[in-house]
């Protein structure tokens, strides 16, 4: 009540009136509160008057009898509950399931409202004695009573069934029956009204804190009996051996479980159990079911079966946050893949034979040629298969796996092992880009050869070697510049402008001198061609200089992959060699100080050539063409040895052997004849120009061997990896000194780090290698060990 | 307040409060419900007699308290979730007879 500060005058305070009940009044007050609290079990309240009850209570109290009163209560309901309730719950043991739920039930909502009236009454009570000395209210006293006479009498008699039917109820509800659900839930809640064990400690009563029956007694065993039940319905699932299948029958079983389990049971055991469920359904079989043939993660993902694929990424989500089994799985299936994608090539390349063969007879000549032609084009479809197969992963991931950056990294690490598997793999996609560039894009939109090449620099991200790409790219490229294959040069430009994006200028910047140098070399035969036609005097000393042109190639040695014989001394027929001759003498004044080597083993000649029935343009390699200027120009029918060709040519012999298989063995550019007829060139053979030769077309092109890009034999790729392995020593012992140069004093294990940190975008170098180029730059003194610690490098200036 | 004879009904928005010296007051429910003492006895759950006919012999308060506790109901109940509140005035010669109804009251 609010006082007030009114009464300052002077009044007389009436005392309050003398409470009417004396100390020896207890006993008698007593009697009336406990026949009251009889009254009220047996529910006849309505004669009693709270205020008279209240009123002794109160007075009780006041005189300092609460501890007195408190236990007097206390003996009262224990009393009470031991010999009428539990008695006659005990005598229900027959009873099964539902109905002694009922009872129980029952008991517990009359004994809930007896509490209720009996604290009203207490209240007093309450607010003064129990609280000053820690006890639980009346009403929760009560509660704990009921939880001890009654679930816990007898060793938990009562308790343990009540929590079996709650079991059993939730079972049969599990196997579709119906069951009293607010009966079930009733009892759970009033297991968990029952504070298991009440802290008396000296802050005080803190109901809230305790475990209550429910938690410590009913939980448990829950989550037992469900276990047991998942575990078994698991493997009825599993029998069935069908992924998806069980997933989506797992997924809908845990849906209702849900349910039942926010319809029934208390909210923490939701999160609980659920992650049981999880555990049992999902996380423990998640392999076997993703392994399953019918219906597993391999037949999902071939039959693009994306709705399958969600619910695996949601549950194995909502079990394991981190996906690993899922990943791992999605691991192993793209590494597995590499069978697959040979067998498409091998497929592809068999397909294409048994299409080639069925037109044009066998020919003998093509044999060698079109076996190194089929693996050119196994190389191309198997890029072309892993293009496929990362674009089925990326349409998963977005369709399935909402683009989760876990299952992304997982599945590019996959595929960048699964793409170093194939040990030929960069020469593979510098193939597939060479032939995308030569033919196949031709047929495309810009769109989509721009999406094919972006996804082969997708490839070459997950290529370990990029140096080794680098190289074969270097040669497909400069064999398209030079031959002219390359139908678009902003393809080219576009590819080169990718791959400089994807690992930087260092890169491509010879490729892009490669790009210089033709652009340049074609300004200058212009200028060449103009500077020729001025000269008069030139003119009129050699008058079939007219009918000459040149288009030359001026390439800066260093950047280009092809090697230059630089002792070869080809004669070269009076035409070319004027050419030569005068090319040299316009460069020489253009750019002093340079040194031109001609290259005739590369590069073609355009001529015509008068047979008796017909004129044809003939393109052939520049070495045929000197070989028909210089012996077979003439109409006076002569014939060479191969021998007498070799030594008025000058020509080296293998070359030799090689063009002359072109012009006088191909049926189509059989410019010579060959006597005998056979296939192989051998010293003496003896040719002649062919009088005889035909061609439904007036332009005809002599083949030679290296004129498309093509797969590597073993011989050629050995040769490869050993200037690869040479450039490789270089690129380390830069880099080697680069970062000594900046960091003095480095530990060798750093140094590795730092190396193998400088070279990722070329090619990871291995230990081996990097220790041999660090104790060879020791020995070139660049750099040295340190006196003490022998681990430590420095360097030396 | 008004004398009245007749008895109210269980569900009446009234109750009937009677002092020792049998003086009978009629409050809102309400008002009554402040006091945790009479809410105990008002609760319909527990149906005790006073529940049934929401009248309240109060043994131990005299018409002048249970009149100047009445005031202090009807106080509390108008003023309770205000901050600016007058003052309520309390004789002095009473306040330690209301003392004690209100730590009996539990108001």
């Amino acid at each position: 009540m609010i006082s007030s500060a009114t009464g300052a005058r002077k009044a007389r305070i009436r005392p309050p009136r003398k409470l009417t009940s004396t100390q020896s009044d207890f006993q008698k007050s007593w009697e009336v509160l406990s026949s009251a609290i009889k009254e009220i079990q047996e529910k006849r309240a309505s004669n009693l008057s709270f205020e008279e009850l209240y009123r002794r209570a109160y007075n009780a109290v006041l005189r300092k009898h609460g501890k007195q009163l408190y236990e007097n209560i206390k003996a009262v309901l224990s009393e009470h509950l031991e010999n009428a309730v539990y008695q006659k719950l005990s005598l229900l043991k027959g009873e099964q399931g539902a109905s002694l739920l009922k009872a129980v039930n029952s008991e517990w909502n009359d004994f809930l409202l007896c509490m209720r009236m009996i604290s009203d009454v207490f209240m007093y009570l309450d607010r003064v004695y129990t609280k000053e000395s820690f006890l639980p209210p009346v009403y929760n006293m009560g509660l704990n009573l009921f939880r001890d006479k009654i679930l816990k009498n007898n060793n938990h008699a009562i308790g343990h069934r009540l929590v079996g039917i709650v079991n059993l109820e939730l079972n049969k509800s599990r196997q579709g029956e119906f069951i009293d659900r607010y009966l079930i839930k009733s009892t759970v809640s009033m297991f968990e009204s029952l504070e298991d064990e009440p802290r008396t400690d000296t802050e005080g009563w803190r109901g809230q804190f305790s475990e209550n029956y429910y938690s410590v007694v009913c939980e448990p065993a829950l989550m037992d009996s469900s276990r047991v039940y998942f575990e078994r319905l698991a493997q009825e699932l599993l029998s069935e051996k069908n992924g998806s299948l069980y997933l989506s029958k797992a997924n809908q079983l845990m849906r209702e479980e849900e349910k039942r389990l926010i319809l029934y049971l208390p909210e923490d055991t939701y999160p609980k159990l659920c992650e049981m469920m999880m555990n049992a359904l999902i996380s423990t079989n998640l392999e076997t079911v993703m392994g399953f043939e019918n219906g597993g993660l391999r037949s999902w993902i071939s039959e693009n079966d994306y709705n399958s694929l969600s619910l695996l990424y949601t549950l194995s989500g909502s079990a394991d946050a981190n996906y690993g089994t899922l990943r791992f799985s999605l691991k192993e299936m793209i590494i597995s893949a590499t069978p697959e994608l040979d067998e498409k090539a091998t497929e592809f390349v068999a397909e294409l034979q048994a299409k080639s063969t069925i037109p044009a007879k066998p020919q003998q000549k093509k044999k060698p040629g079109s076996l190194k032609e089929s693996s050119t084009q196994y190389a191309i479809k198997w890029i072309g298969s892993l293009i496929e197969l990362k674009d089925k992963y990326d349409i998963m991931l977005d369709a399935s796996f909402e683009r989760n950056v876990l299952i992304s990294k997982t599945v590019d690490s996959a595929f960048s092992e699964l793409v170093n598997l194939n040990p030929k793999v960069a020469e593979y996609l510098s193939l597939f880009v060479d032939d995308g560039i030569r033919k196949s894009f031709k047929e495309k939109s810009h769109d989509e050869y721009e999406s094919i090449l972006d996804k082969s620099i997708v490839i070459f991200r997950f290529i370990k070697d990029k140096d080794l790409v680098e190289k074969y790219y270097k040669n497909h490229l400069a064999k398209r510049l030079l031959q002219q294959k390359s139908f678009s040069s902003d393809i080219e430009r576009s590819m080169i402008s990718k791959l400089k994006k994807e690992v930087g200028y260092s890169f491509t910047s010879k490729l892009e001198v490669m790009f210089r140098d033709v652009k340049i070399s074609r300004d200058t035969s212009a200028e060449f061609a103009s500077k020729l036609a001025a000269s008069e005097q030139l003119v009129a000393d050699y008058p079939f200089l007219r009918k000459l042109e040149l288009e030359i190639n001026v390439l800066t040695g260093t950047f280009w992959p092809m090697t230059v014989n630089k002792n070869l001394d080809v004669n070269f027929p009076l035409e070319l060699s004027l050419l030569r001759e005068q090319f040299e003498k316009y460069y020489g004044e253009k750019h002093a100080g340079r040194k031109l080597i001609w290259a005739p083993n590369s590069g073609t000649v355009d001529m015509r050539i008068r047979f008796p029935k017909k004129t044809y343009e003939v393109n052939m390699p520049v070495y045929s063409a000197i070989i028909i200027l210089l012996l077979f120009s003439e109409d006076d029918q002569k014939q060479y040895t191969f021998e007498e060709i070799r030594d008025i040519t000058n020509i080296p012999e293998n070359d030799l052997v090689r063009q002359l298989q072109s012009i006088a063995v191909a049926s189509r550019s059989r410019l010579l004849t060959k006597t005998p007829m056979t296939k192989d060139i051998h010293p003496g053979d003896v040719f002649s120009v062919n009088e005889k030769f035909r061609s439904p077309m007036t332009k005809i092109k002599v083949l030679t061997v290296s004129s498309s890009t093509k797969l590597e034999d073993d011989q050629e790729r050995s040769h490869t990896m050993k200037s690869v392995d040479a450039d490789r020593k270089i690129e380390v012992d830069a880099a080697v000194v680069r970062i000594m140069k900046a960091r003095k004093t480095l530990k060798h294990n750093d140094l590795l780090g730092e190396i193998i940190k400088q070279l990722s975008n070329r090619f990871k170098p291995s230990p081996s290698l990097m220790k041999q180029r660090i104790e060879s730059l020791i020995d070139n003194e660049y750099l040295e060990r340190d006196e003490e610690d022998r681990t430590v490098y420095h360097y030396l200036a | 307040m008004v004398d009245v004879e007749e008895p109210e009904l269980a569900d009446s928005p009234y109750v009937t409060l009677i002092s020792s010296d049998g003086l009978q007051y009629v409050v809102k429910r309400e008002a009554a419900l402040v006091s945790g003492t009479l809410r105990g006895m008002l609760n319909v759950d527990s149906s005790f007699q006073e529940a049934e006919t929401n009248r309240i012999k109060l043994h131990e308060i005299d018409s002048v308290l249970l009149e100047k506790v009445v005031e202090y109901l009807y106080y509390n109940l108008k003023y309770k979730n205000e901050v600016d509140t007058p003052e309520f005035e309390i004789p002095t010669e009473m306040s330690l007879e209301l003392l004690v109804a209100a730590d009996f009251l539990d108001v």
